[in-house]
C-alpha cells in the first residue's frame, strides 16, 4: 500500500512550508506532492527545499486542473490511497487519518471532509452557505445522497476513483459536480467530520467575477453530467 | 413586432441553445463558453417577448422598427464574445508558447542527463 498527499498550489510560498510539515507530523506514510499550478512566487522553492514533490505547471490553468494532474501523478505511481489537501493551509492535516480510515471502514472510494459536521464551527459568508445548502439539495435530489459540505477540497479518494478522476475533471471548481459525477458512475461516497482554518495569508481563488460565474457554471455542469448518463445508459 | 417573427426567433435560439448543450454533452466545448451562447440567446429571447421594454429601447436609440433594434442587440452581443474570444486566444497562445519552451528546456535537461 502506498499513499501520496496531494497538494495543490498557486502562489502559496507564505503557507506552503507549514502545510507540509503538518502533513509530515501526521501522515508519515505520505509522501507529498506540491502541484505547482503556474506560481509567480517561490512556492515551489520552498516545497523543493523542504524535500517534498513538486509537479510545476509553467502557466496557471487552474485549481481542477492542478488537481487532475496531481491524480494522474497518483496513477502513473501506482499509489492507493491518495489525500487531497488545499496549500493555503486551511485543510488541517490532522483529519487526515481520520479520512484515510473511514475509506477502508466504510468500504468508499472517497471520503469527504466536512468542515460542517461534528464539533467544527468555521464562518462562513451568507452567499456561500445559501449556495452550498442549493447545490447539497440538488446533489440529494439527483442521487437521493446527502452531503453538507458540497464544496470541500478535503478529500481521501482509493485508487479506483482516482483513475476515474484522473480521465474525468473539471478545469474550475470540482464540487458538486464531481460528487454527483462519481455516484452516477457507481462509486461510493462517504463524508466525515474534518477541521478546517479560516485562510490567514495570502489570496483566495474566488474574484468577484469567478463568485457570478460559479452557480451558473455549477448548474450547468451538473446539468451535462446528468445527461451524459442518461445518453450512456441509452447506448 | 408579429407574433410569427417572436415564435420564429424564440425558436431559432432554443435550437442553438440544444446545440451547444448536445455539444458540452459530448464535451466538444466548455462550460464556460456554453454559458456565453444561453446567455446570448436568453438575453435575446427576454427582448423578444418583452415587447413593451423592446419598443422602449427602439425609440431610445432612435431606430424606426423593433427588428432594427434586435439586430443591433444581436450584433452587439456577438461583437462582446467577439472580443471575449479574443482575450481567451491571446491566453491560450501564450500559455501554447511558454509549454513549447518548458518542453523545449525538458527535453534538453533530458537530454543532458541521458549523456552523463
Amino acid at each position: 500500500m502506498t499513499h501520496l498527499a496531494i497538494i495543490p498550489a498557486h502562489n502559496e510560498e507564505e503557507n506552503i512550508a507549514a502545510v507540509i510539515t503538518q502533513v509530515r507530523a501526521n501522515l508519515p506514510d505520505f509522501r507529498i506532492v506540491i502541484v505547482n499550478d503556474g506560481s509567480t512566487d517561490k512556492t515551489a522553492q520552498v516545497a523543493a527545499d523542504m524535500g517534498a514533490g513538486v509537479l510545476s505547471h509553467p502557466v496557471n490553468i487552474g485549481y481542477g486542473a492542478a488537481v487532475q494532474t496531481g491524480f494522474k501523478y497518483a496513477c502513473a505511481g501506482g499509489y492507493t490511497t491518495v489525500l487531497l489537501l488545499d496549500g493555503d493551509g486551511q485543510h488541517d492535516a490532522q483529519s487526515g487519518p481520520a479520512l484515510v480510515r473511514m475509506l477502508e471502514e466504510h468500504s468508499a472510494d472517497m471520503v469527504i471532509g466536512s468542515r460542517f459536521m461534528g464539533n467544527n464551527h468555521y464562518n462562513s459568508t451568507f452567499a456561500r452557505f445559501i449556495g452550498r445548502n442549493l447545490f447539497s439539495l440538488i446533489t440529494f435530489l439527483i442521487t437521493r445522497k446527502n452531503f453538507i459540505d458540497i464544496t470541500s477540497g478535503f478529500k481521501a479518494l482509493n485508487a479506483r476513483a482516482v483513475a476515474f478522476l484522473a480521465r474525468n475533471y473539471p478545469v474550475d471548481f470540482p464540487d458538486a459536480e464531481v460528487i454527483i459525477m462519481l455516484l452516477l458512475n457507481g462509486f461510493k461516497i462517504a463524508e466525515a467530520p474534518a477541521n478546517f482554518r479560516q485562510r490567514l495569508r495570502g489570496h483566495s481563488m474566488f474574484s468577484l467575477p469567478k463568485k457570478v460565474y460559479y452557480p451558473f457554471k455549477m448548474l450547468l455542469a451538473i446539468l451535462i453530467v446528468v445527461l451524459r448518463v442518461v445518453f450512456k445508459k441509452e447506448n | 413586432m408579429s407574433l410569427r417573427g417572436q415564435l420564429f426567433i424564440i425558436a431559432l435560439s432554443v435550437v442553438v441553445m440544444l446545440y451547444v448543450l448536445n455539444a458540452l454533452r459530448k464535451k466538444k466545448i466548455n462550460e464556460e463558453y456554453c454559458l456565453w451562447w444561453i446567455f446570448i440567446m436568453v438575453a435575446t429571447d427576454v427582448l423578444v417577448l418583452n415587447q413593451h421594454l423592446l419598443l422602449k429601447i427602439t425609440h431610445l436609440i432612435g431606430a424606426l422598427v423593433p427588428i432594427s433594434t434586435l439586430t443591433l442587440f444581436a450584433l452587439a452581443l456577438m461583437l462582446m464574445i467577439l472580443i471575449y474570444f479574443s482575450t481567451k486566444i491571446s491566453v491560450l497562445t501564450n500559455q501554447v508558447k511558454e509549454l513549447i519552451q518548458a518542453y523545449a528546456l525538458l527535453k534538453k535537461e533530458v537530454e543532458d542527463t541521458q549523456k552523463k
